[in-house]
Formats: structure tokens, sequence, C-alpha cells
């Protein structure tokens, strides 16, 4: 009974996210609608005008397959509370509608043009103050590089597959022991290099398995 | 608005139009999979509730396949436009 | 002003931690010139944060992402003034806030700021690449 219920909770979550993906569906066609109409403005033709009409269509049942899936998902819920009275509600109505997805989007886009505008009006017209910003840059980039390169005779080298050995690719001072320093070292960048290009890897294939689906 | 700022404008649609398609397709697979589940879980239950949870998303399942449709004859359309304007 | 597409990849590998070919990039540019990557960055940092914060703009979360990325960055810490960070990160959330960072500042916490949201966002290839896309249209607005 427990499993059934567990079983039966899955399919309510699902569901609910399958409706609030149907909604970002369904906010896609209204900006498409608004872009085809902007488009389309003083024509005549027949396919804008088709255009149009089939996203404006698309929207619409988008939206309609959305309250299927939330109605689907209040008669799990009443299911479930029949065999085990109490235990589900349906997951709240706080989502946003497809227009309001939209406004939000619009909303971005306004603050978006806004910011780009303040962020490069000090700099607009002016090569010098540019130059300098994007010097800035390059310098931020090149020290972030330099964290992750096994050693100078590596710079231009693909990350190593295994450690190097140490002897024979530490840089040498002569002095024994400065130069076992200097091998440690270089060990060291190597295997915190290696170490930073797994995290990524395990990270982006972590982020690729737990995405659901986005933008 | 220009022609070549039509055609852009336009081509911006088709983006999201594209987008929604691919966005809803997902829906309708994740939708699918909770089916699945349902199914196996309510399988051979009379419940009334049971039952009509899983009408609906056998409705959903058909309107899916409408929207998608739509979605892609609205690109068609506006491809075609793009196409007419020169 | 189109962004050209190495400018974009240049800031791609940058976050991707994908030094080879950032630097094969960056000696194209240095003969090429960097046209645009200035008004990219900021577009990129626009959208990076909007991410991160998811839109909001919460001012402890802030101050805590500025902390962070000054104790994460030890080379550069003492040229991030904190109070032109946060101020940077309040003018995207926030229409209200005037930027006060001037360019060459502005550039630095906006790259740093790049590099952590979006790497802390764990995005795919591919929405990675819309996000880029989506700045490099602000960008040539």
């Amino acid at each position: 009974m427990a499993a059934v219920v567990s079983q039966l909770l899955d399919v309510r979550d699902r569901l609910a996210k399958s409706a609030v993906t149907a909604l970002r569906a369904q906010a896609d066609a209204i900006e498409a609608h608004g872009k085809y109409e902007e488009a389309g403005t003083g024509s005549n033709h027949p396919d804008i005008l088709a255009a149009v009409t089939n996203i404006r269509t698309a929207g619409e049942k988008a939206g309609k397959v959305a309250r299927l899936l939330r109605e689907s998902e209040d008669y799990i819920v009443k299911f479930i509370n029949t065999i085990a009275p109490g235990s589900a509600t349906s997951t709240p109505e706080a989502m946003p509608s497809g227009e309001e997805l939209v406004t939000e989007a619009a909303a971005r886009e306004r603050r978006g043009s806004r910011y780009h505008r303040k962020a490069t009006e000090a700099a607009a017209n002016n090569a010098e103050k540019i130059q300098k910003a994007e010097k800035a840059t390059k310098e931020i980039a090149s020290i972030m590089k330099d964290r992750l390169r096994p050693g100078d005779t590596q710079a231009s080298v693909a990350v190593p597959a295994k450690p190097p050995s140490a002897p024979s690719q530490a840089p040498k001072s002569g002095h024994p022991v400065a130069d076992a320093v200097l091998a440690a070292a270089a060990v060291s960048l190597a295997v915190r290099a290696i170490t930073q290009s797994v995290k990524n890897r395990r990270e982006r294939k972590q982020s690729d398995g737990n995405k659901t689906a986005n933008n | 608005m220009d022609v070549n700022d039509v055609k852009a404008t336009i081509r911006a649609g088709s983006h999201a139009a594209k987008n929604g398609a691919k966005t809803l397709a997902k829906a309708a697979s994740d939708a699918a999979d909770a089916e699945r589940l349902a199914r196996q879980t309510i399988y051979d239950s009379q419940d009334k509730n049971a039952q009509k949870a899983l009408d609906k998303l056998t409705e959903v399942a058909q309107e899916v396949k409408r929207t998608l449709r739509r979605f892609e004859a609205a690109v068609e359309h506006a491809d075609a436009y793009i196409r007419a304007i020169g | 002003m189109a962004i050209k597409p190495q400018i974009i990849e240049y800031i791609r590998t940058f976050v991707r931690n994908d030094y080879t070919a950032n630097d094969r990039i960056e000696a194209q540019l240095d003969e090429e010139g960097w046209d645009g990557l200035y008004s990219f960055l900021s577009a990129v940092f626009f959208y990076a944060i909007d991410l991160h914060f998811d839109g909001k703009r919460d001012d402890k979360a802030i101050r805590r992402f500025v902390a962070d990325i000054r104790s994460e960055n030890p080379e550069v810490a003492d040229q991030i003034d904190p109070v032109l960070a946060e101020n940077a990160i309040f003018a995207v959330l926030d229409e209200s806030v005037d930027l006060e960072a001037p360019p060459e500042t502005l550039a630095r916490i906006q790259t740093l700021g790049i590099y952590k949201a979006l790497n802390e966002a764990n995005l795919s290839d591919s929405e990675l690449d819309e996000l880029l896309a989506r700045a490099a249209r602000l960008a040539e607005s």
C-alpha cells in the first residue's frame, strides 16, 4: 500500500512538472505570435496571416495541455486520498501562466537593454577607455588560466592524462632541495589542472542528467 | 519596418516557435512517463478518479499531436512569407 | 555592430576553463582586434547575474557573492571594490539603480562575476550557447 501511494505521489509530481513545461511552451508560442504579428503589420499576405493564426492556436492548445495535465493531477490526488486519506494535496496554483512568463521575459529584456546601455555609455566613443577595459578582461582571464596550466613547458598542450613524472618535467634550480620543492609544485599544479577538468566534466554530466527542460 | 527588419522579426518568431515545439515535446514525453507509471500502479482499479486521471492523459497525448502540428504549420507559413517578400 | 564569433568563443572557453582553446583564440584576437569584447561582456554579465539570482535583488546573497569572488581570486581581490561590485549587481537586478563603476573597473567585476555565476549554474553546452547567443543579440541591438 505504501509503495502504491509513493508511486502515485511520484506520478502527481511528474504531472505537475509537465504542466509547468507546457506553460513554458505556451509562453514561447505567445512570444512567437507577437513577433509574427509585428512583422505582418499592414500585410494581407495569406502566409503571414496563416502563421499568426496557427501560432495563436498553438499557444491556446499548449495552455489546454497544461490544464489537462493539472486536471489529471487533481484526479490522481483524489485517488490517493481515497486509498490513503490525507496523503496528498495538489501542487500549489502559484505557477505562472503563459502570459505571465512572457511578461517576465519582456521585463527582463527591458532591464537588459537598460543595463547594457548604462554599462557601455561611459566608454562610448572613447577608444582609450574601451581598450583599457578589454585589457582588464584579458588580464583576469590570464590569471585564471595560469592557475590551471601544468607548467611552462606544457602551456600550449592539452592537460595530460596522467601526472608527468616529476623529475623530468619540473623546472630546475640546480640546488637539490629547491629542485625537490619545485618538482613537488609542478606535480601539484598538474594534479590541480586534472582535478579541475575532471570536476568540470563531472559537473557537466550531472547537470545534463539532472536538468529539467529549460528555456 | 524595412524588409530586412521584417525578416529578422519573423526569424525571431520562428526561433521562439521552434523552442515552443521542443518544449512541448518534452512536456509530452514527461507526461507519457507519468502515464506509464500511473497505468502500472492503477491497472485494474475501478476507482472513478483513477480512470478519469488516465482519460485526461489520453486527451493530453492527442492534444499534444494537434498542437505540434500547429507549431509546425506556423513556421512553414512564416518561412513561405519570408520567401514571398524577397 | 555584430559580435565576432571569436569574441563569443573567447568568453565561452574562459567560462569552461578550456585554457588551450582560449589561448589560441586570444592569439587570433590579438591579431584581428578585440572590438566588441566590452559590449559583449556587459551583456553576458547581465544574463549571468540574472540567472544566478533568478532575477531577484537579494542584498545579503549579493554581498556574499561579491565577498566570495574576492576571496576566491586573491590575485585581484584588492582591485575589486566590494561596493562597486555590489552596485553592478544591483544595477542588473534593479532598474532604479545607476551603475557607478567606470568601464575598466566594471570590466574586471563583470569578468569575475561571469566566471563565478556561469560555473555555479552548471549549464549544459547548449544552455551556455543559448545564453551567449542571447547576450550577443543584446550587445548588437
